[in-house]
């Protein structure tokens, strides 16, 4: 029962949180943060074994399993699972959800309790696609965390908020149409070929489907996880939706919902589609490719500074399809690695531009500058999470490209060689929103006395540059916590001829 | 007698009641309450003849998804019944005859569900269609109610002249009007093939009409904006549903799938109906002309129950799966569209969405149910309408209709986005506070809601309950 514990502990603070704005406007917050905090009981029991008993992890790829019927007629069970990835990915998720209460703690001062019931349904939501192992249960939980996204970018944007909630709700709505669409042909196709009607991953992983319309569907989903991801030519409402929504929402976009696109690739299509996804891969790793180079040229260019970090963010989620679709293990490593470093850095500079927003009231790079000499405390942050966005090595970020590039160059050295090249152009952007922010010529008057980091910010970027820089230094453990061997990603070891 | 006529005795008893009581005195709770009882004990009775052996006559066939369907029926007239009282007092007319055109119809409603013979059909239609030429022309002031009437008492005659001649046609090959005589295809073929074509397209026309399906769909929107907002309601479902019945019963024992040109006209209907529907529906800033267009579309949808019909070869090992999906999917869309007409009753000044804007902020509980209903019709999941849509896309999936799948796809993606505007509206930051004062939600509004809620999100996410029962009904 514990995963559907951690599940209802959000579902229910929500409700709390709405409700209680009646009292008191400074109630739903602290309600939030409560609630945060009880998710992460069921986890204890995991980090006990997971950190002082390693040995035990490789017997199964499940750590926790649990299931219920749910609608009979087509035997869909409410089965939750949590494994190494899931593992991971629910940290990352509880923590960014930290930091965007964080973010929202003074930012948001109208209509409390909605914002922070949307807030806690947006993470229930995300838990729920990592946990989520029926897949209708996985597509369910997809759609359904897109509606309290939408409302807090509707409701709490900035200027051009509706254009950008209606364009993002379109947008992933269309994915996971698709994603329905390709959902039950597979399921429909399966029962054809073997005579079990069944929505269950495990069952469905045991015997793929086989002819002409393994290799269709897999492109649906992988489409649908595109989408999400973003890459190249489903990406444009990525840069609308960031920049529009409120500080809390964009990390929890950044941080965790473009998440859900790798995730989807890695525990999906991988594993249930092997050959079709070969087939697939040379396109896939070519869109990655261009995700990166025009994510990062796209970067340059802009004058917002929010709408700077969201290109950024495009050009580092094309390492992750790079390093799905690669077939090496270094590659997968480094893709999950890069959703953890990614997740934390990129949220980290969305938090920096809200704290600036909040203090300058302007996002435009060219009002900005010389804030090293305002806020010192800021801007050294600013300077650490530029770095470690552009690939600094003994920071998260580094290893997971460093690994991507060296996987994917053993079968693709002449895509990798053209992706090595986004590291040069993240430099280029690092620095520009480096040098216009922080340093050069001061444009804000000079004599208003503009508050540096409080506490509580304060607090949060040191957590997430300890976090960094440990993943940095000592990945290892993550890369344990990930056995590609038992996710049955069985053509890693034929395609690869390596031993893993 | 047959105890299966008795749900449609009792409406008819308590229209003539009406009669009666309009010559002695007027008085609208009289008649409020004679509707009442006659639908309470017509509803009671249907309930109670769910586990009756079925009988068919020579006009009307009763058995366990007929009398599901009428209990469908009832129920839905009986939830805007609820409503009418409080309704028809803001209207300047008399009241009391709106009680008796309201029991005809649906009494016409009851007759055609059950129908098995062409002339038992016409006679429900004609009945219902009557009856709702007065039903919509109701305010003699109102110049877009009669403007509406007239269209459609026009139209409506054209429709039934088509389905008329096709009956006639039929007739001609068969030798008899019975539905259940287009089971026994005969071996002397009187008429040649176009023939038999030709009246089916002129019986589809006719039904079309009625269901306002593209291309036969131009007087809808009219029709939903001009006339009183209870007839809309009843239009949307009542008549839609009975309709669309006889349609499903037509195709299926007339086994109409063995011509390839019927299947490629409903199939052309049915994408069309989703794509030019949810197009139109785009701009539109009228809500009641919205849901116009948004019924288009969903019945498009539904004709893909039409295209799987009689056609076993895989439906996951679950018995008569279409007919079940095709009940889903009535209940769910009927519900929801029910829900969507009372949040409107309660908020009879609210014609555009820009009147709704701030609707959220000042009255949250009517503004979520609003945006529930609209997230159901949208088919986000989690709501009922996304359950339906599901079952819909399963079936269709497992006959491989990917063109017809395709269109769905697209276009309820089309369709999104004018539901994401009505919940836009209600977001929106209010401008003027007293906007919304004149809204007083009582109790029995009040209720209403939770019970729209309850549905909606209740058998959104626990379908099974639901689908078991339509599962016994069929199986």
């Amino acid at each position: 029962m514990s995963l559907f514990i951690l599940l209802l502990i959000p579902l229910l603070g929500g409700v709390l949180a709405w409700f209680s704005q009646r009292f008191d406007a400074n109630l739903p917050k602290r309600i939030t943060f409560i609630s945060l905090l009880m998710c992460w009981l069921p986890l204890i029991p995991l980090f006990h074994t997971m950190l002082f008993d390693g040995a035990s992890l490789k017997k199964s790829q499940w750590l926790i399993n649990e299931s219920f019927n749910w609608i009979s007629i087509f035997n869909i069970k409410a089965h939750l699972a949590l494994d190494g990835l899931s593992f991971l990915l629910i940290v990352l998720t509880l923590l960014m959800a930290l930091v965007a209460l964080s973010a929202a703690w003074h930012e948001i001062k109208q209509r409390t309790g909605f914002f922070y019931f949307n807030l806690l349904w947006t993470i229930a939501g995300v838990l729920g696609v990592f946990l989520a192992i029926d897949l209708f249960l996985f597509f369910v939980f997809w759609e359904v965390m897109l509606v309290p996204m939408y409302f807090l970018i509707s409701i709490w944007g900035h200027e051009n908020k509706h254009y950008a909630a209606i364009k993002f709700f379109i947008f992933t709505q269309a994915g996971g149409l698709l994603m329905l669409l390709s959902l039950c042909g597979l399921v429909g196709i399966h029962y054809q070929q073997t005579g079990v009607l069944t929505f269950d991953y495990i069952l469905l992983m045991q015997n793929p489907i086989t002819g002409d319309f393994p290799f269709w569907i897999a492109l649906g989903f992988t489409i649908s996880f595109l989408v999400k991801l973003p890459a190249l030519p489903f990406h444009s409402w990525l840069p609308d939706a960031h920049t529009q929504a409120p500080t809390a929402a964009s990390v929890i976009l950044a941080a965790v919902l473009l998440k859900t696109g790798g995730y989807g690739i890695i525990r999906f299509v991988l594993p249930l589609f092997p050959e079709a996804s070969i087939q697939l891969a040379p396109f896939m790793m070519l869109i990655g490719v261009i995700g990166i180079i025009y994510g990062a040229m796209m970067a340059f260019v802009q004058t917002d500074l929010k709408r700077l970090v969201a290109y950024s963010s495009v050009s580092h989620m094309g390492f992750v399809l790079l390093g799905c679709f690669a077939f090496n293990i270094y590659a997968l490593q480094g893709a999950v690695m890069q959703m953890l470093a990614h997740g934390i850095s990129t949220s980290a500079l969305f938090f920096l531009v809200g704290m600036i927003q909040h203090r300058y009231h302007t996002r435009d790079l060219n009002k900005l500058g010389g804030l090293w000499i305002n806020l010192p405390k800021l801007s050294a942050f600013g300077l650490f999470f530029g770095i470690a966005s552009l690939g600094m090595p003994g920071l998260g970020n580094f290893i997971a490209e460093f690994l991507i590039l060296v996987g994917s160059f053993e079968q693709y050295p002449i895509i990798t060689v053209f992706a090595t090249s986004g590291l040069i152009l993240a430099a280029v952007y690092s620095l520009l929103l480096i040098y216009k922010t922080f340093f050069g010529k001061v444009n804000s008057p000079q004599n208003i006395k503009i508050p540096d980091t409080n506490t509580k910010e304060w607090f949060t970027l040191i957590t997430m540059c300890f976090i960094l820089i440990y993943l940095g230094l000592h990945p290892q453990p993550i890369f344990d916590l990930v056995p590609i061997k038992l996710m049955n990603i069985a053509f890693v070891s034929f395609s690869m001829g390596v031993s893993l | 007698m047959n105890v299966h006529f008795y749900p449609s005795f009792i409406v008819m008893f308590g229209a003539l009641f009406i009669l009666i009581q309009l010559c002695f005195v007027r008085s609208q709770f009289l008649a409020y309450f004679i509707s009442g009882i006659s639908l309470l004990l017509a509803l009671l009775m249907q309930l109670f003849l769910q586990n009756q052996t079925s009988s068919t006559e020579t006009l009307f066939t009763f058995n366990a998804q007929t009398s599901f369907i009428s209990l469908l029926l009832l129920m839905i007239v009986g939830l805007i019944w609820a409503q009418l009282y409080n309704w028809l007092k803001t209207l300047n007319e008399h009241k009391e005859e709106y009680y008796l055109l309201f029991l005809l119809s649906t009494l016409g409603g009851l007759i055609m569900v059950a129908s098995n013979h062409f002339s038992s059909f016409f006679m429900g239609l004609e009945l219902m269609s009557l009856s709702f030429v007065g039903l919509i022309a109701y305010c003699g002031h109102d110049k877009k109610a009669q403007e509406a009437g007239i269209k459609y008492l026009i139209l409506s005659a054209i429709a039934s002249a088509f389905i008329l001649m096709g009956a006639a046609i039929l007739y001609l090959q068969f030798g008899s009007l019975s539905f259940t005589a287009l089971l026994h295809i005969t071996s002397t073929q009187l008429l040649p093939a176009w023939a038999i074509l030709c009246a089916i397209i002129f019986i589809f026309t006719g039904l079309f009409f009625k269901l306002s399906l593209v291309p036969c769909h131009l007087w809808v929107a009219d029709l939903f904006e001009g006339a009183p907002l209870v007839t809309s309601a009843m239009l949307a479902t009542l008549s839609k549903l009975s309709v669309f019945i006889v349609l499903w019963r037509l195709v299926t024992l007339g086994n109409w799938q063995q011509y390839q040109l019927i299947i490629d006209v409903l199939s052309i209907v049915a994408v069309s109906s989703m794509f030019i529907g949810n197009c139109l529906g785009l701009l539109q800033k009228n809500l009641l002309r919205l849901i116009a267009y948004s019924s288009i579309a969903h019945f498009g949808y539904l004709l893909i129950v039409l295209l799987l019909i009689n056609n076993h070869s895989m439906t996951f090992s679950i018995q008569n799966f279409n007919e079940q999906i095709m009940l889903f999917y009535l209940v769910a869309y009927l519900f929801t569209l029910v829900g969507v007409f009372s949040i409107f009753i309660q908020i009879p000044k609210i014609k555009t969405l820009d009147e709704l804007s701030g609707l959220f902020w000042q009255k949250p509980f009517i503004a979520i149910t609003l945006m529930l209903l609209m997230l159901s019709l949208a088919g986000i999941p989690l709501t009922l309408g996304f359950m339906a849509k599901f079952y819909l896309v399963m079936a269709a999936v497992s006959q491989q209709l990917w063109l017809v799948l395709a269109a769905l796809v697209i276009s309820s993606i089309i369709g999104m986005f004018y539901y994401l505007r009505v919940i836009m509206a209600l977001i929106k930051t209010p401008t003027d506070k007293a906007k919304f004062n004149h809204i007083n939600v009582d109790g029995n509004a009040l209720s209403l809601n939770i019970l729209i809620i309850f549905l909606v999100i209740g058998f959104g996410i626990f379908p099974s309950s639901l689908s078991q029962f339509i599962q016994q009904i069929t199986g």
